[in-house]
């Protein structure tokens, strides 16, 4: 398993993910002409460490905005990462938003709702 | 197109198996429940993402109507600008110009009283010349006066023009224009296209 590290541009975040240590961190714009293709690699490797490995996850997640592809993305993530607490591992979901981004505070609040997971919500000072 | 198939590769994967199993007519009880599953979960996730999907449209047309709000403000204030500053160079020109006037005035009246009086009273014996040579002269600098003002406006306009690093732009400096205040993704996501 390797180690995903993406730099943020203006259009796609930051994407990282350690498999060693279980952390996933998104943050950033999630607008990319192919969302399927850009978080192919990431999506790989967390199959392979929701399959393979029996330790816990952590994922920080902070978007100002993202497309509706990446919004199917996101939710395919979150499903595994549900799967994952359903079957008995830790999983901790921190959706970090701007104060007064509140559009984006209730988009993680229906990510939470539909999934039935617990998420920490963290607000930025803007 | 195709990479919008490859976002939904699960649900094609289902839906084309159990097509087979329909075409064979094979389908199970356990093959039913499977399909009923799928679709089901399909149906969450359009719903999922039409409610997100929406709200981050109303946060993108809110970011919208503040880009237009602030767009207007900074034509107003960019045109009250373009005024003071006018105004201003227009100032600092007349101040200019009169200095210049008001020196040659000075050595004007100076010369003529110490010359040429003198050289009107001795040669020309003409009452009263003394004071028409003055009142020329004064009229004289006054219509010089309105000349220079508009020979250094037009200098003036020139530099601006050119975007010299003359007193005007300094003055344009100093006033600077509104900064839009939005949050930097947004800003990113709306002005960088």
């Amino acid at each position: 398993m390797e180690k995903v590290y993406i730099q943020a541009t203006d259009y796609t975040p930051f994407v990282y993910f350690d498999p060693s240590t279980g952390l996933i961190e998104l943050k950033g714009n999630s607008n990319p002409a192919n969302s399927n293709s850009f978080y192919q690699k990431f999506i790989v490797e967390l199959d392979e460490y929701v399959t393979h490995e029996s330790g816990g996850l952590t994922a920080n997640l902070s978007f100002h905005y993202f497309n509706t592809s990446s919004s199917k993305c996101i939710f395919n993530m979150l499903k595994k990462l549900h799967k994952m607490q359903e079957a008995g591992r830790c999983v901790t979901i921190n959706w970090y938003y701007l104060e007064e981004d509140e559009e984006m505070r209730e988009v993680g609040e229906d990510f939470s709702d539909i999934l039935h997971m617990n998420f920490n919500f963290i607000t930025i000072a803007a | 197109m195709n990479d919008l198939w490859g976002l939904y590769d699960e649900e094609d994967k289902a839906l084309h198996a159990f097509k087979t199993k329909a075409q064979q007519n094979n389908i199970s009880r356990k093959d039913l429940a499977q399909f009923i599953d799928s679709y089901q979960d399909l149906l969450i996730q359009s719903k999922v993402i039409t409610k997100v999907s929406d709200k981050l449209q109303s946060k993108l047309n809110k970011a919208n109507e503040r880009i237009i709000e602030q767009n207007e403000e900074i034509v107003e204030k960019n045109s009250l600008l373009e005024s003071t500053i006018g105004q201003l160079v227009k100032a600092q020109v007349g101040k200019k110009a009169s200095t210049i006037i008001f020196t040659a005035a000075v050595i004007m009246f100076l010369s003529e009283e110490v010359f040429l009086g003198e050289a009107i009273a001795v040669i020309v014996h003409i009452q009263y010349l003394d004071l028409v040579v003055k009142g020329c002269i004064a009229f004289g600098l006054k219509f010089l006066e309105g000349g220079l003002e508009t020979f250094f406006l037009k200098k003036e306009q020139i530099k601006i023009v050119k975007g010299n690093n003359g007193n005007v732009p300094e003055l344009e400096n100093k006033f600077k224009l509104p900064t839009i205040k939005l949050s930097p993704s947004i800003g990113k996501l709306l002005f960088s296209k």
